[in-house]
């Protein structure tokens, strides 16, 4: 993945593009406390992804967003490797919310239609919820690992399916799904 | 005791033996469950990132159903009981309530507010309570240890009765069940789970390091209250053992299949033949435990 290195602030070829960035986030549920960060890395500290994976440094990420780094936060892969154990929003001594602010900017990538392993995931997970209310596993994880990805969990899904484990193949939706639908839309109307 | 049962997406679809496991334990402890056959999923941040006010309005919907019939909630996932009592407490604001009611208006329903969000594993400590739960034990699991992977979510749900830091509801369930509890420090470990399909790599590896270390610590099962981390856990852990190379075999039971082998259940009729890591050994050694007399 391309990008700065951990621990900097921004490499030398990353260029602010939005000054007002911050207070896009800001605006948004799960952004609200994104200005009293004080930088302190406890989150990054706390952060079990980024002991593996040192690109995704939560603290970081809100540095870039203040610094207003739009489109490098956005089109950043490792926006989506955050797994939402929400330790840094427990552990925050400002109650800056880390996490929500992930899920805040995750929000306007998918708004601008992003691709990439995590917004197609995402996008699945919700399509699924609209078509049967509740999530259908077995075809949010093969449109979400795709055919070759669903390929490379070699036996898996056969010693799944031996054990009964695997998920069900055929869809169970909800009596109440046009009912659900109705509120998703509703919601998403803001009415 | 009656309570509104919301077992969520995947312990009625991958996890299904979670659901026959929970519900023959609430039985046996006299927990009346009234399913929300109707109700949506929680989200599980998906829905959240996508379109925040949607999952809030699919979630009020869910805890209106439950209000409707005069119950609280009952979940059995860890990320289920996050999401729906987060939306519970955000539901708490008057002015977010009326907002979201207007929504929910459209569907002839209304959330007054007044229904709690609980985990069978607070509900089976707190509600049930040690001395009853004992009562139905009949195969105390004695001498072996059992460790626990509480997942982060059911700790960081707001509200939850636990130390997030240095939780005790698995070990005082399995010090209840006549067990011998045996702690770890990345018992309050994250499994992956929600970045299992985009960073499977970093997934599989948390998982491995909890798994490593609860085996060094001499753990013969873990157990788990939340379906998401038992998937990661159980079917995954082939993976997490090439990933720290070295043959990890541990079980992994659910909360409700721990209670219910210790209730003396037949070990077939709480699915533990669906898992992916063999628990026999685990059902052999606690076979050879003496039954209590009911």
């Amino acid at each position: 993945m391309a990008g700065p290195k951990a621990g900097t602030v921004a490499s030398s070829t990353v260029r602010p593009d939005s000054p007002t960035f911050w207070k896009e986030v800001l605006g948004l549920p799960g952004g609200e406390a994104l200005a009293t960060c004080i930088q302190c890395n406890t989150c990054t500290s706390s952060c079990p992804v980024e002991a593996l994976e040192p690109e995704f440094n939560i603290r970081r990420l809100i540095a870039r967003i203040k610094l207003g780094l739009r489109e490098d936060v956005l089109s950043d892969e490792a926006l989506w490797a955050c797994a939402r154990c929400f330790a840094c929003v427990a552990r925050c001594p400002k109650h800056v919310r880390p996490g929500d602010i992930v899920e805040a900017v995750r929000h306007i990538a998918l708004g601008e239609e992003r691709e990439g392993p995590g917004p197609r995931h995402a996008r699945a997970f919700v399509e699924s919820i609209r078509d049967g209310g509740r999530i259908h596993e077995a075809r949010v994880t093969l449109e979400s690992l795709r055919l070759a990805g669903l390929l490379r969990e070699g036996w898996l899904p056969a010693r799944m399916a031996w054990r009964g484990k695997a998920p069900r193949l055929r869809r169970r939706p909800l009596k109440s799904v046009p009912e659900i639908r109705a509120l998703l839309d509703a919601a998403e109307e803001g009415a | 005791m009656r309570l509104a049962y919301f077992p969520g997406c995947v312990a009625l679809d991958s996890c299904r033996e979670l659901d026959i496991a929970t519900r023959l334990v609430a039985e046996e402890v006299g927990i009346e469950l009234v399913e929300l056959e109707d109700a949506g999923c929680c989200g599980a941040g998906n829905l959240q990132e996508y379109n925040p006010e949607a999952a809030l309005a699919l979630n009020a919907r869910t805890l209106s159903m439950a209000e409707d019939l005069g119950l609280d909630v009952l979940t059995v996932c860890g990320t289920c009981q996050l999401y729906l009592s987060r939306a519970n407490v955000a539901l708490r604001d008057p002015e977010t309530r009326e907002r979201v009611n207007r929504l929910l208006a459209r569907l002839g329903r209304r959330y007054g507010g007044g229904v709690r969000v609980k985990h069978f594993l607070q509900v089976l400590l707190e509600d049930v309570g040690p001395r009853r739960l004992a009562a139905h034990v009949r195969r105390p699991l004695g001498n072996l240890p059992v460790a626990a992977f509480y997942g982060c979510h059911l700790l960081r749900a707001p509200g939850a009765a636990e130390d997030a830091e240095d939780p005790r509801a698995i070990e005082r369930l399995v010090e209840v069940l006549g067990g011998t509890p045996v702690t770890y420090s990345r018992r309050t470990a994250c499994c992956g789970f929600h970045v299992l399909t985009v960073r499977q790599d970093v997934a599989v590896k948390m998982s491995a390091l909890g798994l490593q270390e609860a085996r060094g610590a001499g753990a013969q099962a873990l157990a788990t209250p939340c379906p998401l981390c038992h998937l990661v856990l159980d079917a995954y852990q082939h993976k997490a053992s090439r990933a720290v190379g070295e043959p990890l075999n541990l079980p992994v039971l659910h909360v409700s299949q721990l209670v219910g082998l210790s209730f003396g259940f037949d070990p077939a009729r709480l699915g533990l033949r669906r898992h992916l890591v063999s628990v026999k050994p685990f059902v052999r050694a606690l076979e050879d435990t003496e039954v209590v007399k009911a």
